[in-house]
């Protein structure tokens, strides 16, 4: 009975090896069958890149040509915000007290006026050089994690204004989406005369949710109960 | 030219070795830590890609938050254990 079920194991594990061997190989020919990429809508992008409102090709993609894809990626946020908030409600947000001998505090001193400065100038500088709402948004989200360590009173998840907050990049994107309808007859088609404003504020509104998002999930682990 | 084939081969390298090393590290902390490497890493991969966009979410979000998340739930996961672990002693010396 044991002898068989050993043999039975090996078999089975010499079955998942040939499968998983089988995936590979397939994998990889699969990757050498894939026809050479033609970059005839690089060159489509790159062509109408004045009429986007912003002159960083990435930018440009992200809020303009697939605008749509960007307005469901904040919903996908505002449900994963939705999602965590249960988790730090019930948290006491001042029960501890900043100590003024602690370290994380004093590079927190440091770290996060410098950070601040680097996520408006990360925010301003995307329409033309890498940059945006999401790499600000992430710096952002470091300065609260931060200050979360360092036990300092930083949001209180319970108040409407920080869940107006949360969902703000979302209802900046509907408000955008519902002024151009009336403008262009079309669904997330910004006029070119307007598309660099538009673009600025969805991404202004984009970066504090995403930040508040991002925190949460982090607070949600570190403070919040389990 | 060559130079940079080699950086692109060494970066290579060491995505797989340090990802393969996350499976095979037995402590969760060595893990969490190679985890936050490799995200560095591949931040590097991704600026000789010429995607600085990316490199930046990548070391923000990928490397720094997700890390922190991580130390975080490490951080809770142990103090869970050595107060079963207190409990179970309680329980045996009673």
């Amino acid at each position: 009975m044991q002898t068989y079920w050993l043999v039975n194991q090996r078999a089975i594990n010499i079955l998942i090896i040939g499968l998983v061997s089988v995936l590979t190989v397939l994998l990889i020919v699969a990757f050498i069958e894939q026809p050479v990429h033609d970059n005839a809508l690089r060159t489509l992008a790159l062509d109408n890149l004045e009429k986007t409102g912003v002159s960083n090709p990435v930018t440009a993609v992200l809020l303009n040509y697939r605008a749509y894809d960007t307005y469901m990626e904040f919903a996908v946020f505002l449900c994963v915000a939705v999602a965590v908030v249960p988790y730090v409600l019930d948290v006491q947000v001042s029960a501890q007290k900043p100590s003024s001998e602690s370290q994380v505090l004093s590079i927190a001193k440091v770290f996060v006026p410098l950070s601040i400065i680097m996520g408006g100038y990360l925010l301003w500088i995307g329409s033309s050089q890498p940059g945006g709402a999401f790499q600000a948004s992430s710096l952002l989200a470091g300065c609260l994690v931060l200050l979360s360590l360092a036990n300092v009173k930083t949001i209180d998840f319970s108040k409407v204004r920080i869940r107006l907050l949360l969902s703000s990049g979302l209802l900046a994107f509907v408000a955008v989406i519902i002024l151009s309808f009336f403008q262009t007859r079309g669904f997330i088609i910004l006029q070119p005369t307007f598309a660099g404003a538009l673009i600025l504020f969805v991404e202004f509104f984009a970066t504090f949710a995403i930040s508040v998002t991002l925190f949460l999930c982090f607070e949600s682990i570190h403070k919040g109960h389990l | 030219m060559t130079g940079n084939l080699w950086i692109d081969i060494l970066l290579c390298l060491c995505v797989l070795f340090i990802a393969a090393s996350i499976f095979l590290v037995k402590n969760t902390f060595s893990a969490i830590v190679l985890f936050i490497s490799l995200g560095l890493v591949v931040t590097f991969c991704w600026i000789r890609l010429n995607a600085i966009d990316v490199a930046i979410a990548e070391a923000a979000i990928g490397s720094g938050l997700t890390g922190a998340m991580l130390v975080a739930a490490w951080r809770k996961l142990s103090s869970d254990n050595s107060k079963n672990q207190h409990r179970k002693d309680k329980e045996k010396s009673e």
